[in-house]
């Protein structure tokens, strides 16, 4: 009773509900501009919230996180353009719906399906987190050092089309951590005797490059070659707007099933939220009455999809909390958040930080329903939303991208590190290597290095054995490495057998 | 596979060499005092990277279509528009950030295809005019508190 009346006067602040509000408003309309993803809004939202208070500020990024989760879905269903791989599935059955005149009723269940899903999804966040870091904390070094490496393989393995290509960006993201001051000896590090490098590259500034600024000029060159025109669809008859009740009751199986599989994915790191919504809709059509109807404009396959694509986003924070480990881009843009607020996430920010950790769920939990009345009341600006001019959006991030670059790091360096690396992230794109890798490989470089490290001062002359968990991780890794290895080479044989 | 794709992993092998033997010793000192090294996870890191490379560039090779991915003229547009940027982040030391990123929005709305001379007015005028508000007003008045 205590904790909810603590959590309830910490969180639950003019100024946080207002931030939350706002994160979630422009959460919402960002997610609906046809192209532009959940990553891109944070990563340029962050240095804006430099001078807000830590909850303030975490909730203000939650809420863009989630408001664009459940905005894309407005592309995705009125135009079949999916702003993220997530809201595919969305648009199999959400577009077929817009064609018959039915887009108000699709975008209503996407929104409260979308709701559900990220409502119950944070209250497993609630419950995880605190009995995971415990069990994290009692994690020896060695086990630490372990579990970041097959973390790290893990989400290589999963994130693109191959494995060498995630571990190649995983390590540059490493090497580039390990530039600035080494906290152990203070011995400079690659920073070329630039006083600016003592504290290593600027995060945010490598994150806006790499996500907002290189997805842009991507955009552009598509743009230039011929986008997607906008095409809104609206009968205008009450009744293909409205959900009706025996719809309710369709969809409510999808939900609850859309939000298993979208916690149990977010949990994982590196699965991703398309994987959720995709076995989402996969399984709602397995359990469906009505199966074949999928894909032609079925309400449970919209709500199965957006389900299960917003419980990703608080499970996903589960690994962050709990083991510092952010699972996907949107928890890693959110550690650097975090950072910048002078909190490190992992198994210690519920003791260091307890105030903020109680703030911080209390905003998760009510940025759900403000998610389901935000949307309600701005459905009709959101539609007109998805018609903006490319010009207007390409120029508009690429300048808050600048000023959000510019304002972390308090000068013009900030933005040179961008720029350099959106054209490292340009070609990290068009190879399809991961980025989401080279981003958690940075992040976790310092803690990986403090771990490996220490476990090669404890290891030395023991044997391995007489680290079980460590070990199990080790196996673990190399199976993952093994599998993936036969696998290419059975492909590259029948390539080269074919030729 | 296309022929840009595998000169990325060769150029990923060389840089990974020339890190390992000119970067890492030139700006890492390893003092003789500490148990590791502070180059040990760089150095690892890029041996790792050269071998990845370099398996990719190998078992690859006989693949590779004469194709690109990547253009010349895209190449020519990316660095085009980054040196722009670069070109008004410097001349904020003259002219201030604001006067810059004003200037800087009509070209960036003209590469992407706006001709309407009153819409780049516009807008460019009312995002500066709202960050400038959001940021160095509110920022530092109205938001503060919270």
């Amino acid at each position: 009773m205590e904790t909810i009346s603590t959590v309830i006067s910490l969180s639950l602040t003019p100024g946080n509900i207002l931030f939350v509000s706002l994160g979630l408003f422009i959460g919402y309309i960002v997610g609906a501009i046809p192209g532009m993803g959940k990553a891109t809004a944070a990563a340029v939202a962050i240095p804006l919230t430099y001078s807000m208070a830590p909850v303030a500020a975490i909730g203000f990024l939650i809420g863009i996180a989630k408001g664009s989760t459940a905005g894309n879905a407005v592309s995705a269903i009125l135009i079949n353009t999916p702003g993220e791989p997530s809201s595919v599935p969305t648009a199999l059955d959400g577009y077929p719906l817009a064609r018959q005149g039915k887009g108000r009723k699709a975008l209503t269940v996407a929104l409260v399906s979308s709701t559900i899903g990220d409502f119950l999804a944070t209250w497993l966040l609630i419950f995880l987190t605190a009995p995971l870091a415990d069990i994290a904390v009692r994690i020896g070094k060695v086990d630490l050092a372990a579990i970041f490496i097959f973390a790290l393989t893990f989400i290589a393995a999963l994130s693109g089309n191959s494995l060498a290509k995630g571990l190649i960006a995983a390590l540059i993201g490493i090497i580039l951590a390990t530039v600035g001051l080494e906290p152990e000896t203070a011995v400079q590090r690659m920073t070329f005797g630039s006083v600016r490098l003592f504290d290593g590259l600027p995060l945010i500034a490598i994150a806006i490059g790499i996500v907002a600024v290189a997805e842009m000029i991507i955009q552009l060159e598509e743009h230039l070659a011929g986008g997607k025109k906008s095409d809104v669809l609206d009968s205008g008859a009450a009744d293909d707007n409205r959900v009706t009740a025996d719809e309710w009751k369709r969809i409510v199986r999808p939900v609850f099933g859309g939000t298993l599989v979208g916690s149990f994915v977010g949990i994982l790191p590196g699965l991703g939220a398309a994987i959720a919504s995709f076995a989402s809709y996969g399984l709602a059509q397995r359990m469906s009455r009505q199966p074949d109807s999928f894909g032609k404009g079925n309400v449970e396959g919209v709500a199965a999809a957006e389900s299960a694509d917003n419980a990703v986003i608080p499970s996903s924070m589960i690994p962050l909390l709990a083991m510092g480990i952010p699972g996907s881009v949107i928890a890693a843009i959110l550690a650097a958040g975090f950072t910048m607020h002078g909190i490190i996430p992992g198994p210690m920010v519920m003791r260091d930080s307890p105030d903020f950790m109680l703030g911080l769920f209390g905003a998760l939990l009510i940025a759900s329903p403000l998610m389901l009345v935000i949307g309600l009341l701005g459905m009709r600006l959101f539609i007109k939303v998805i018609s903006v001019p490319f010009p207007f959006l390409f120029s508009g991030v690429i300048f808050f991208s600048i000023t959000g670059a510019y304002l972390q790091a308090g000068e013009t360096f900030g933005v040179f590190v961008m720029l350099a690396f959106g054209f490292v992230g340009y070609f990290l794109k068009k190879f399809q290597f991961p980025f989401v890798t080279f981003i958690i490989g940075f992040i976790i470089g310092p803690q990986l290095e403090l771990a490996v490290r220490q476990s090669l001062v404890i290891v030395q002359g023991e044997s391995l054995l007489s680290f079980p968990v460590a070990l199990g991780f080790v196996i673990f890794t190399a199976a993952i490495v093994l599998r993936v290895g036969f696998k290419t080479l059975k492909e590259l044989r029948g390539r080269n057998g074919d030729a | 596979m296309r022929r840009d794709e595998q000169i990325i992993y060769g150029l990923l092998c060389l840089a990974s060499l020339g890190f390992y033997f000119v970067v890492i010793p030139w700006q890492i000192e390893e003092p003789d005092w500490v148990a590791v090294s502070p180059a040990f996870l760089p150095k690892l890191c890029t041996i790792l990277v050269f071998v990845l490379a370099l398996y990719k560039l190998i078992s690859t090779y006989s693949l590779a279509t004469s194709t690109y991915l990547v253009s010349r003229s895209n190449l020519m547009f990316l660095v085009g528009i980054l040196a722009l940027v670069a070109v008004a982040t410097l001349a904020m030391y003259q002219f201030g950030f604001w006067a810059c990123m004003a200037v800087l929005l009509v070209p960036l709305q003209l590469i992407a295809g706006q001709r309407n001379p009153i819409a780049i007015v516009v807008y460019s005028a009312a995002l500066i005019g709202g960050s400038w508000f959001l940021l160095d007003l509110a920022g530092l008045y109205i938001l503060a508190p919270f």
